[in-house]
């Protein structure tokens, strides 16, 4: 089941069955968008790159940037940046004692949650 | 600075980084709805333009500083072997280091 420290308190740490409170679930995706969109930063150099090298590499970016897979990563990317940017924006907020309260931190929570997904989907029709 | 006052700065610099980084996205993102570059000459005119790379390279440099931060809170909460920990924690750090070098490259070539 679960182990105890040496002064007594438990540790259950199975993540399989964690059942993470809204809030608590928001913030482990805020840390695996961070570590998405760090990964993102030598293939987005590398695009920026090719597309200011001349004309050809501009095109190449395009066509680069166009097949379903790319979409399929941008879409992913695009989740992981607004998930990223709402949640810190939450933080940032509950900092300064913003939405601290009990039922409006777990509201944002929720509102982070979902403004996301839906919000990288219109980006991603718009911006393609 | 003390070894107590370095989580304070490590927070500060997160927070002061994050607000550069969320205000700048909104910008691009905004322009990029709004005035999508046409074509070649007019995204190298763009980027190259001496307010737009420096604000460009600020920003990259606040987003490499940004995710050393949080990918240095990632790996020492969850990386427990040691060698392990500091040998990711060297390949990020690194890797970041490198990606500075290549932005700064690129966006002052952009400028010519």
């Amino acid at each position: 089941m679960f182990t105890l420290t040496r002064n007594g308190k438990p540790i259950y740490l199975n993540l399989l069955q964690i059942r993470l409170p809204v809030p608590g679930f928001m913030s482990i995706l805020h840390r695996v968008s961070g570590a998405m969109l760090t990964v993102a930063i030598p293939v987005a150099l590398y695009v920026l790159e090719l597309s200011l090298r001349g004309p050809e590499g501009y095109a190449q970016a395009h066509v680069l940037l166009d097949g379903w897979f790319a979409k399929l990563v941008l879409l992913g990317l695009l989740w992981a940046l607004l998930h990223h940017l709402f949640a810190g924006i939450r933080y940032l907020l509950l900092d300064i004692d913003v939405g601290i309260d009990k039922p409006a931190y777990r509201h944002s929570a929720w509102v982070v949650l979902l403004a996301a997904p839906v919000l990288a989907v219109l980006l991603l029709g718009v911006l393609s | 600075m003390s070894r107590t006052a370095t989580g304070f700065r490590a927070w500060m610099v997160q927070r002061a980084t994050a607000i550069y980084l969320g205000l700048f996205f909104v910008y691009l993102i905004a322009h990029w709805l709004v005035a999508p570059p046409a074509d070649y000459a007019a995204w190298h005119a763009w980027v190259g333009h001496p307010v737009m790379s420096t604000a460009l390279l600020i920003f990259v440099l606040a987003l490499l500083l940004h995710a050393w931060v949080g990918m240095r809170d990632i790996l020492i909460d969850y990386v427990q072997p040691t060698g392990l920990r500091v040998g990711l924690l060297a390949v990020v750090g690194l890797g970041l280091v490198a990606c500075a070098l290549w932005a700064t490259v690129v966006l002052l070539l952009a400028r010519q």
